[in-house]
């Protein structure tokens, strides 16, 4: 075996790619997607363990100055690095190598169903991507987002190559193998729940209406500025995308993508629901909404069920919300599932912080996050 | 985008560097049917920018029709029944106005870039099927970090200052207006000239940041933070094509994140244009405290322009971006050809070979002894220190913190063109002697001058005054118009607070025993000297610090104990000075005038000389001296002493065929001075 680094997704292409577990994350025309819509001081290489010619294994890697990589830690650090980043000038940002789908609802390292030896092709993986860190001087190496599914034995093969593991943010799954939208409303969600997602429509009925458009490149000048707002808006602004990336998303094929449209009676689109799927998972990837209308939390709870109730009709067992706004979600019916971050530091000055960078993502555990949904407290 | 017929078109702004390439594209569009420029009422103003534009794009008599207007009024300042015609007249409106100076003067700022846009909304509102074009700035994103895309506006951002805040609000009003959905709006990242041969309009824009790149040893920036220029000729045309197509939306008008270059590499591109081989050492925020503080923040990451919308809407018009790598040096060398104008040899080809010859008979170089004898007359209680130079016309020069020598290069081409010229140096920065008593207020100072020109038998003058000497002849100027045949401003310190905030800093460190003597001795300190508490902001390219002009600088101002008395107590009677009643009585001022601005002017922005121009009647122009801060006259002597000769030239003509019809008719002599009403 091994390992390869490849400048665009194109030189690997999708037909290599197809024996391995991509899921929707590591979907060759979401790559493509983010490769064609980068823009900064942001580069993507895409590292392959080759056996015989085969790509056994796989992964991106995003290199650059300019991702938000502190966007989980304290926000006096996150304050105190940008002035000082203000300050000093570029140079002295931190260069990171990010492995994994920059908006990946989940990660994992996919590899070939018949590979064996896991152990050989990580270490090869991870000794590429010290090369391709090095090549690009990078202070800091991460796997972003290491999903709990990952077989603990891979991960540990992670910690023995000095990775330091922490909690990064739980993804949220919801289960759609039901038989109808109406019997998920009754199997999956509490008393309450059902009576809100009623009253939700209910509310909607004669005000807006919600359609789902599979070829929706001409409807990205009118949606992507509630896209922008929403981004704007959030608490974690991890990657910034522009209108670009949505045309990509559209113009893809693996996987399948559609937008759900939320317009209000007068054709004003109030909100928009940006759609990944295939056969057997939908993530619910992109949302947008018109902060400027009163009934924008209504509005996010009609793409919501609506993008669940498309899941439903094709007949797909799993629908990943993302790891944001975990109140509502679990309102929705998800589950939280815990996501690890594992980090690497090769600037000296920062090894020493990365014990305490562990501590304070402990806060960002499901179990964690869940006690503070309870109380009503979304991260 | 929807097929149009052709379209009538007004366009605003075509005096500015993106609105003459808009002119120069719709001059030769096939879908334009009439094309209307709105211009000033004032005549003048209007003839000279006229014959501006011409040189610039060709003849525009019979392509064009003017419309006279001023945008910041209501209505443009028109009639109803005009403004109700003008509404009717056109179906394309192209907004290119602007006050592109970015300084932190809001007011005008605001005067200029939201007043008009609130007017072409009631004007839109008049004809619903007008669409207004409206030139805004991809810097409304502001320090923005981060992606700006063609759908974003308010992104919480900041403002480094009045121009782009100005735009933002522009931009604001207009989304929100009820006929938003008219209006196209154009964001163009630094413009500079045409990419092929640098040529432009005029030296605005991003013209000053440039001039800051080329020259400057050492600049506040971040080396690799990206910056975005586009040739003026891209922005012209794209607007052009997409006003005539009928594009609605925002567009992006920038070379975008991939073509555009880091600081560094911008800075040695410009360095090799300006002839140096080493671009500008970029030093970070936290050790350019020395430097000066107008482009600090426009080298340091800003918004990445996402061009998505523009690159869409002009691929069928085949517009590429330029690469900036390609066309910056010759946008530079362009630039200073431009800047260093050879005013002097132009006059001479325009001249009859026999004037030319007797000029040069009598001029007079920097050599002789008659430029550098010092000559003294006692004025009252005060010896005058003072130069007596050629034979002619007077002309009196009254300085600065620069010094009497400061004008010498400027002098020695005016005593070129048969004038006289007298150096008077001001009381407190130079050997003009004083006991204590003496009145050092500068209204004093220019009766002084009064009373100089009565003792050499000079009734009238043109008088040309810059920094503080300038506002010893804006006092001259107030009180004895008669005695002024024309007057020149250059960098006047007194329409902004007074005293100023530099010169009121200095002041309070003259109030503390032994501050002059502190202060000459920090002088000593090339840095400090360098720096700009020292003399840094006297120019615009500190490379023109040599350690010899520092020298004289410093003697001027406090080279020995009796100039460091005068210094202090020059300072000590500063807030003495009534200068509200200056700025007022201005305003009624006849004289002929022109002011000559510094483009880089580090004290004063030219939106200064922009408002003396606005208060002065008798004011006839602005001239923008680009590259040069508040010693234009120094840094940029050529062309300095070419826009005054040419003006002195004008006013003498002006003043002799005024004079010929009557000395004709009652025999009487030749006046030699002109009584102007008030």
């Amino acid at each position: 075996m091994r390992a390869h680094v490849y400048e665009s997704i194109d030189e690997i292409g999708a037909a290599q790619l197809a024996p391995l577990p991509t899921g929707l994350d590591f979907s060759f025309g979401l790559l493509r997607a983010m490769e064609r819509s980068l823009w900064g001081e942001l580069h993507v290489r895409y590292l392959t363990v080759e056996d015989d010619g085969t790509v056994v294994a796989f992964t991106p890697v995003y290199v650059g100055s300019n991702l938000n990589f502190n966007a989980l830690l304290p926000k006096a650090i996150q304050t105190g690095y940008d002035a000082l980043v203000s300050g000093v000038g570029s140079a002295i940002a931190t260069r990171v190598a990010v492995t994994g789908c920059l908006i990946s609802d989940r990660g994992w390292i996919p590899m070939h169903p018949e590979l064996t030896d896991h152990a050989t092709a990580l270490q090869l993986l991870l000794r590429a991507l010290d090369g391709v860190a090095k090549q690009h001087h990078a202070q800091l190496a991460m796997l972003k987002d290491i999903h709990r599914d990952f077989p603990a034995e891979d991960r540990a093969v992670f910690r023995r190559a000095g990775y330091t593991e922490g909690f990064s943010l739980p993804t949220i799954r919801i289960n759609t193998a039901y038989a109808s939208f109406e019997d998920y409303l009754t199997k999956q969600l509490s008393k309450n729940g059902r009576k809100h997602a009623r009253k939700q429509f209910h509310k909607a009925e004669g005000t807006y209406t919600l359609r789902a458009i599979e070829d929706f490149e001409s409807m990205i000048p009118r949606v992507f500025p509630l896209h922008r707002a929403v981004f704007l808006k959030a608490k974690y602004q991890f990657e910034e995308l522009g209108p670009r990336f949505f045309v990509e998303c559209a113009r893809t094929r693996s996987p399948r993508t559609e937008l759900v449209v939320c317009e209000r009676n007068d054709g004003h689109i109030a909100g928009s629901l940006m759609i990944f799927y295939d056969e057997r998972e939908q993530q619910n990837k992109r949302i947008g909404i018109d902060y400027d209308l009163p009934d924008s939390g209504l509005i996010y709870n009609l793409l919501n069920y609506t993008g669940i109730q498309r899941a439903i009709e094709r007949g797909i067992q799993t629908l990943w919300l993302g790891q944001s706004s975990y109140v509502p979600k679990t309102r929705l019916g998800g589950t939280l599932e815990d996501q690890y971050l594992y980090i690497k530091a090769y600037d000296p000055l920062l090894k020493p912080t990365l014990p305490l960078q562990r501590w304070w993502m402990s806060r960002y555990s499901a179990a964690h996050v869940l006690a503070g949904v309870e109380q009503g407290v979304s991260l | 985008m929807r097929p149009t017929p052709k379209s009538r078109i007004l366009l605003t702004g075509a005096a500015t560097l993106a609105g003459a390439e808009v002119l120069r594209e719709l001059l030769s569009h096939p879908d334009v049917d009439s094309l209307r420029l709105l211009l000033p009422f004032d005549e003048a103003a209007r003839t000279r920018l006229i014959s501006h534009l011409e040189a610039y794009v060709g003849p525009l008599a019979r392509r064009v029709t003017i419309v006279m207007g001023d945008l910041r009024l209501p209505r443009f300042g028109l009639s109803i029944g005009a403004w109700d015609e003008l509404a009717a007249s056109f179906d394309v409106g192209i907004h290119c106005a602007q006050r592109e100076t970015t300084d932190q003067n809001l007011e005008l700022a605001r005067q200029a870039n939201v007043l008009p846009v609130e007017n072409w909304i009631r004007l839109l509102e008049r004809n619903p099927v007008l669409r207004l074009h409206h030139l805004s700035t991809g810097f409304v994103g502001g320090a923005r970090r981060g992606l700006l895309t063609e759908f974003d506006l308010d992104c919480g951002q900041r403002f480094h200052n009045a121009y782009e805040r100005s735009k933002f609000e522009a931009e604001v009003r207009l989304r929100e207006s009820r006929v938003s959905d008219r209006v196209t709006i154009y964001r163009p990242s630094h413009t500079l000239g045409r990419a092929k041969n640098g040529a432009a309009f005029h030296l605005g824009g991003a013209y000053p940041l440039l001039a800051a790149l080329a020259s400057s040893k050492a600049l506040p920036g971040d080396g690799r933070a990206r910056i975005d220029f586009v040739p003026a000729d891209y922005v012209g045309a794209a607007i052009a094509s997409l006003a005539c197509a009928g594009a609605d939306g925002t567009f992006h008008l920038a070379c975008g994140w991939h073509a555009s270059l880091p600081v560094k590499e911008a800075a040695a591109i410009a360095a090799r244009g300006r002839g140096r081989k080493r671009g500008a050492l970029l030093l970070p925020r936290i050790a350019a405290w020395m430097l000066p503080a107008r482009s600090l923040e426009l080298l340091h990451q800003g918004p990445v322009f996402d061009t998505y919308r523009a690159d869409l809407a002009l691929a069928p018009f085949a517009l590429t971006r330029p690469d900036p790598a390609q066309w910056l040096e010759t946008a530079v060398r362009a630039a200073d050809a431009r800047s260093v104008a050879p005013s002097i040899a132009i006059d001479d080809e325009l001249q009859p070979r026999s004037e030319r010859a007797a000029i040069h008979a009598v001029s007079v170089t920097r050599d002789d002894p008659a430029f550098t004898e010092k000559r003294f007359h006692q004025v009252g209680d005060v010896n005058v220190a003072y130069r007596d130079i050629g034979s002619g016309t007077p002309v009196v020069f009254l300085h600065g913190f620069a010094g009497a020598h400061a004008w010498d290069a400027v002098v020695e081409r005016v005593v070129a063109t048969k004038r006289r010229a007298l150096i008077i140096e001001t009381l407190g920065i130079s050997d003009t002697d004083a006991p204590p008593s003496a009145d050092y207020t500068l209204s004093a100072q220019a009766a002084r001058v009064r009373g100089l020109l009565s003792a050499l038998g000079i009734a009238s003058a043109h008088i040309v005054g810059n920094d503080s000497g300038c506002v010893v002849a804006e006092f001259f100027a107030v009180r004895w118009p008669h005695c002024v045949r024309s007057l020149t401003l250059s960098d006047s310190d007194a329409q902004g607070p007074w005293p100023p905030p530099h010169a009121a800093r200095l002041a309070s460190l003259m109030r503390i025993p032994g501050g002059a003597a502190l202060l000459a001795s920090l002088m000593r300190v090339p840095l400090v000297a360098r720096s700009s508490f020292g003399f840094g902001r006297l120019v615009h390219d500190r490379s023109l610090l040599t350690p010899e002009r520092i020298r004289r600088y410093r003697d001027t101002v406090a080279g020995t104990p009796a100039r460091r008395r005068h210094l202090t107590r020059f300072f000590r009677t500063l807030r003495d000075n009534d200068v509200a009643m200056l700025n007022q009585s201005l305003a009624q001022l006849d004289v002929p005038t022109l002011i000559v601005w510094g483009a880089d002017n580090a004290y004063y922005s030219p939106s200064y000389g922009r408002k003396l121009l606005d208060t002065i009647p008798g004011a006839r122009r602005l001239e923008i001296i680009p590259f040069a801060s508040v010693s234009s006259h120094e840094e940029r002597p050529e062309l300095f002493a070419a826009k005054l000769i040419e003006f002195l030239n004008e006013i003498d003509d002006e003043l002799e065929a005024e004079l010929r019809p009557r000395h004709q008719s009652s025999g009487t002599s030749a006046r030699t001075s002109r009584v102007y009403t008030t």
